[in-house]
């Protein structure tokens, strides 16, 4: 059963639809026209694939899996060569505790440190320590 | 209905399909006329490429509609796609009714297009899915379920467009009058 509304409705759609059918391309022109655009254009943009979420997470993850791996082995090796430059290693034993130097030990020193490291003796001169005071012959001893 | 008849198996014959879009050429026409805000160009163009992706199989039926419906929703896609692009070519024509000119001293005929005219305007007022679903039950005389079909919605959705923009396409011809 239809309404009043929907057969007027109806009415004028039909009209509209009557008179745009007077003007339709003829099927033969739009089919031969796409025929031919198929032709000219052989390859026509494939429609671009859907990856399905669940891929496309797997496929994230793994990523930061990669990423992940690779900066933890560049940071193992960058603290294994510090710990190999500050210390004697032999390998298979591991370094006392007495023989540990700190990796930036060598900052602290500095030139002239070693005129400093003890106290001169009495009657001495600091100079001593690096040039030695020369040999004086026996004979000219008053 | 003849149309309606879901044509069976999976994939047709190139000559049985051809045969089957000449016999729905002019309610392609006019579906693809509302699809294109009633610019004859662009729906030229837009059945063209609709054609040309069925030619080329980027379009395949495949037998869950009849032929009908899953050629207008081919249509229908082919000029959302392809809207993108004359949205930037033709900017500021969203609302082209072109209407037939009218036969010189034809009163009755001129009056008629005043209708088609004032109609064409009303619907270019509604929603696009009110539009859609009004434009294939009162137009092309599908069923809601199969305008659903073709405009891929629920049936509960077509329902309620077709509900409210039959409501507003009424009170807008009454404005009119």
């Amino acid at each position: 059963m239809t309404l009043p509304e929907d057969d007027r409705l109806h009415t004028h759609f039909e009209s509209l639809r009557d008179d745009e059918r007077t003007h339709v391309p003829t099927f033969r022109e739009t089919w031969d026209a796409a025929a031919e655009r198929a032709r000219t254009t052989p390859h026509v943009r494939a429609p671009i694939p859907r990856i399905p979420p669940v891929l496309a997470l797997a496929a994230a993850a793994g990523v930061l899996l990669v990423v992940g791996l690779v900066l933890r082995s560049v940071r193992d090796r960058d603290s294994a060569r510090l710990f190999a430059d500050s210390t004697i290693h032999v390998p298979g034993v591991a370094p006392s505790i007495t023989t540990w130097t700190s990796p930036t030990a060598g900052l602290l020193r500095t030139s002239g440190s070693e005129l400093l490291a003890a106290p001169p003796a009495l009657h001495a001169s600091i100079v001593d320590r690096v040039v030695p005071a020369p040999v004086q012959p026996r004979g000219n001893t008053p | 209905m003849q149309d309606n008849v879901p044509a069976t198996g999976r994939g047709m014959e190139r000559s049985q399909l051809e045969r089957e879009l000449e016999r729905l050429h002019a309610e392609s026409w006019g579906w693809a006329l509302a699809c294109c805000a009633r610019d004859r160009e662009l729906a030229e163009e837009a059945l063209q490429s609709a054609y040309l992706r069925i030619l080329t199989g980027r379009a395949r039926f495949d037998g869950r509609s009849s032929v009908k419906t899953w050629v207008f929703g081919v249509i229908r896609r082919t000029a959302q796609d392809e809207a993108r692009f004359w949205r930037v070519r033709h900017s500021g024509t969203e609302e082209a009714t072109e209407v037939a000119d009218p036969a010189p001293g034809a009163d009755a005929t001129v009056e008629r297009l005043d209708e088609n005219a004032a109609l064409v305007t009303a619907l270019a007022g509604l929603s696009p899915r009110q539009r859609e679903v009004l434009q294939l039950v009162f137009y092309h005389d599908l069923t809601i379920e199969e305008a659903a079909g073709v405009m891929h919605v629920s049936l509960g959705s077509a329902r309620t467009h077709y509900e409210r923009g039959k409501k507003a396409l009424a009170e807008r011809l009454e404005e009119r009058r």
